[in-house]
């Protein structure tokens, strides 16, 4: 009798935890469109961006910049502001220094227009 | 020995040697000898001012406004100074503590407020800005868009970029390859979505140049 008075006294009150009480973040869910456009621009930058050197005007090149934008963004607005990307990087870029651009040296690559996604994002 | 370290501790011999580092460029120095002076004379309002003024050159806003909080008599250049430096850090919220009348016109216009901002600054002709809706309108032609923003050269390559693989989509279509119909139109879709995007984001730009250097303008006689 002692000793069961003693297993009650002494069991936990806590809740042992369970799938519902623990603090689980919700899983993201998988976009086979994003991963695949993600795994085609990683392709391009293994396989042919070093075949061409360094051709882009801007910092980060255009293969970087569509992949950091697909990745925070999604799929669609990501295409988007890629395609939009890709479209102003051209001879002329540099028209524009001053205006809409602004320049930096980067290290190893020169000077470059310095431009990240979330700069084109702001202004959505 | 006590009398020479009386007159290198003197109030005027510290002042003169904080002038005289600060137009050597030795300007944080200078700061630290011009606090030294301040805590000899507590009152010296004006070496406040000066310190402030030498932060503010070398963008140190955030050191400066706590300089600027000690100067004794908070008069009205104590709050357009104070105001001055919040609004060149970019807190366009904390200027109206400070601010008022013209000055804050200028506090609209940056937060974009352009037309009570204009009514505050009493100004007749607004700034030339673009309707981003129009940019998008004109987008349905490649590169209109973009050359609407004030961007001509890229107006064009953007015009080459969409029709170069509408061309080909036509072509292969036409010979009856469809799958590489598919990949060129897929190609033109994308960036003729691109160019609507980059229109309407091109035309934003723009008026935030134009913007800024409207309000620029108004600086130079308002904020000198």
């Amino acid at each position: 009798m002692v000793i069961l008075l003693f297993f009650v006294l002494e069991s936990p009150t806590e809740p042992t935890p369970t799938l519902k009480n623990r603090n689980l973040k919700p899983v993201e869910q998988f976009n086979e469109g994003k991963y695949l456009a993600l795994s085609f621009i990683r392709l391009y930058q293994l396989v042919l961006s070093g075949q061409q050197g360094d051709v882009c005007n801007f910092e980060p090149s255009c293969s970087h910049f569509s992949y950091k934008a697909i990745e925070e963004f999604g799929l669609l607005w990501g295409l988007l502001l890629s395609g939009d990307r890709l479209e102003r990087c051209n001879p002329f870029t540099f028209h524009y220094i001053g205006k809409f651009y602004r320049v930096g040296l980067v290290e190893g690559r020169g000077y470059k227009v310095l431009e990240k996604p979330d700069d084109v994002w702001k202004y959505k | 020995m006590v009398l020479l370290v009386m007159i290198s501790l003197s109030p005027d011999s510290v002042l003169r040697f904080a002038k005289e580092l600060e137009m050597e460029g030795d300007i944080f120095r200078s700061i630290t000898e011009y606090k030294r002076y301040i805590y000899l004379v507590p009152d010296a309002d004006s070496i406040r001012y000066r310190i402030v003024s030498i932060y503010e050159r070398n963008g140190k806003y955030g050191n400066a406004i706590d300089i600027l909080r000690e100067v004794k008599r908070k008069n009205s250049e104590y709050k357009v100074s104070i105001g001055k430096l919040f609004y060149r850090a970019g807190y366009y919220d904390s200027c109206d503590n400070y601010w008022s009348g013209r000055l804050l016109g200028l506090v609209y216009l940056r937060k974009g407020e352009v037309k009570r901002g204009m009514d505050c600054l009493n100004l007749k002709e607004p700034p030339h800005l673009k309707n981003p809706a129009i940019g998008i309108a004109l987008s349905a032609i490649p590169g209109l868009g973009r050359v609407y923003a004030g961007r001509p050269g890229d107006g064009i390559f953007t015009l080459f970029t969409v029709l170069i693989p509408a061309y080909f989509t036509y072509k292969y279509y036409r010979e009856g390859s469809y799958l590489l119909s598919g990949v060129f139109g897929g190609l033109s879709l994308f960036f003729y979505g691109g160019n609507i995007f980059g229109s309407y984001i091109s035309v934003k730009v723009y008026n935030t140049y134009i913007l800024d250097r409207y309000i620029r303008n108004i600086e130079k006689w308002l904020l000198p």
